[in-house]
């Protein structure tokens, strides 16, 4: 996994000369993958996992680590033939427990309250989820400290200092804080929690959520929206195996928890208390 | 008509958009709208469909980055998703600026056309007061604001991307004074006052059919009684968590009395130019 890849200086292409799949920003060869972000600089990661980076002035490694961590990481991994969702895993008893939602549903301060309350946190931010096993397991992305990133609601109610963390860019006010290394073994999924968000608007805080299991197929399509790089999928010929992996993992216990727009001033204690009990 | 099959329907928020799609979708279904399966959707904004677009997470990028970006991420929305009627209709709430980099933040390339959706900002200031539990004085001072915005805090991550309104005035003239994207201002009141009418317009600048049986039918399908009683019996998400219903009343011109003199008086002076020109001035209903 690309999560903890040494990031080299160096020139990059602006394209790949033998791209598969290309978009405004991500290009997908055959091994290698491109991310071109505007005003940043282009990143690629090579077969061998060395990330190189070729940045705008005034721009440093440190500051693309996000970048690295999250879409190329997960390009690589379709590359690869594997899969990735955006989520995170926790450990729970002798299980997982895979959080995933789209950005903003409150994955990383949900697995940052699991781990408070001493569940260890495994991956957070690209979760390639392996079902060639009996059942869907998930292993640490980086066998090293998870970094989980959190915004400064998120980290005042999990009473964090600020000071703990560093911004994850340079101006963001998000910030990544480490959590203790999780080990190297994989787990079985336990559950699968899609985190979604109320997204209306203003008012008081709603009755606290209520866990939906899901039945295959609308697990299946769920899964879908929170997967890493959908449109590339088709382009290198992964759409069959894209199916099996989402029927896999529909088939696990998939829960869907809604929580309102008072999060995460509300509702973090009790989503933790929700997922412990799936 | 300009390049791209994007036909965006903007408005500044409140103006009546919500209505403008669930006639849309009346008129090419010939049956009741489902409300919250809108066309239309999901709002150009969205995060979720920005991230999915550009394979990246826009939770990592900056305000500005991403107003960079987005004109990319409407260029594949705009030749990966599925049209219908020939148009790929989106929702839109920012004003047409230019980003960062002098490119307008909705994608000119990507664009067909734009329903500019207009409303009475005294409408809008009492109905903006509703959708978020607030007091119509904080409403007339949002419309006010030159740096105002949607999904603005830095301190938390929301589902929808920074949308740029500016004052009420400076949003409809971004959007009804470029020349970039061909645009078709629909007021709401004339909805309000002859609805298949209005809405034939709107066909007519799209290049549709106006045979006036299916428009008559699309407006009753859509008559304000139904959608508040399909929001009663279904709910509807993009109802603001403080209101007890979107669809509240549907009237125009009452904004007015509502607020009270002095408020009204206020927008009134604060936009005094827009709303003579689009037949809003000096309390009176538009003709």
């Amino acid at each position: 996994m690309l999560a903890a890849a040494p990031v080299e200086r160096g020139s990059v292409p602006h394209h790949l000369a033998d791209a598969r799949f290309t978009s405004p920003l991500v290009e997908l060869g055959s091994e290698e993958v491109l991310l071109r972000l505007p005003g940043v600089g282009r990143l690629v990661a090579r077969a061998d996992g060395v990330v190189t980076a070729d940045l705008a002035a005034g721009v440093h490694r440190g500051d693309v680590s996000c970048f690295v961590r999250g879409p190329l990481a997960a390009a690589a991994e379709l590359v690869r033939g594997r899969f990735a969702l955006r989520g995170a895993a926790v450990e729970v008893g002798d299980a997982a427990v895979v959080v995933a939602g789209a950005s903003g549903a409150g994955k990383s301060t949900l697995a940052a309250a699991l781990g408070a309350r001493g569940h260890r946190v495994l991956v957070d931010g690209v979760l390639a989820v392996a079902v060639d096993g009996p059942s869907p397991s998930v292993g640490p992305a980086t066998p090293g400290p998870v970094p989980i990133e959190l915004w400064p609601d998120s980290v005042a109610v999990l009473g964090l200092d600020p000071a703990d963390g560093r911004p994850v860019r340079p101006g963001s006010t998000k910030r990544s804080f480490e959590v203790a290394p999780p080990g190297t073994r994989n787990l079985p999924v336990g559950a699968l929690v899609l985190l979604d968000q109320d997204g209306r608007v203003g008012g008081p805080a709603g009755p606290p959520p209520v866990p939906e299991r899901l039945r295959a197929g609308e697990a299946l399509t769920s899964l879908v929206a929170v997967q890493w790089h959908v449109p590339a999928v088709k382009a290198l010929g992964l759409a069959l195996a894209q199916l099996d992996w989402l029927a896999a993992l529909a088939g696990a216990r998939v829960w869907r928890l809604r929580r309102g727009d008072a999060w995460p001033a509300t509702g973090v204690d009790e989503l933790v208390d929700l997922v412990v009990a799936l | 008509m300009s390049g791209g099959r994007t036909v965006w329907l903007a408005s500044y928020p409140k103006s009546g958009n919500t209505w403008v799609r669930a006639l849309y979708g009346a008129w090419t279904t010939g049956r009741p709208p489902d409300l919250n399966e809108l066309p239309g959707g999901p709002i150009a904004s969205a995060r979720q469909a920005i991230d999915g677009a550009l394979g990246i997470s826009t939770a990592d990028l900056s305000p500005d980055e991403i107003d960079q970006l987005r004109p990319r991420a409407d260029e594949v929305a705009d030749e990966r998703e599925p049209d219908v009627n020939g148009i790929h209709l989106r929702k839109v709430h920012d004003a047409f600026f230019l980003g960062p980099a002098g490119e307008p933040v909705v994608s000119v390339a990507a664009s067909r056309a734009a329903i500019y959706v207009v409303r009475d900002p005294r409408d809008v200031a009492v109905s903006l007061a509703h959708h978020l539990g607030q007091p119509p004085e904080r409403a007339a001072d949002f419309l006010a604001d030159p740096a105002a915005m949607v999904a603005g805090r830095a301190d938390r991550l929301a589902p929808q991307v920074r949308q740029r309104l500016g004052t009420w005035s400076q949003h409809v003239s971004s959007w009804t004074e470029q020349a970039r994207v061909p645009v078709h201002v629909l007021r709401y009141e004339d909805c309000q006052a002859d609805a298949a009418d209005a809405w034939a317009g709107v066909l007519r600048f799209l290049g549709m059919p106006t045979e006036p049986d299916r428009v008559r039918a699309s407006v009753e399908l859509c008559s304000f009684a139904r959608l508040r009683d399909q929001e009663a019996a279904a709910g509807f998400r993009e109802r603001g968590a403080a209101q007890p219903s979107f669809f509240r009343a549907g009237r125009s011109g009452g904004g007015s009395t509502v607020l009270g003199g002095e408020v009204a008086a206020r927008i009134g002076a604060d936009h005094a130019a827009l709303m003579a020109r689009l037949g809003y001035a000096n309390g009176a209903a538009p003709p």
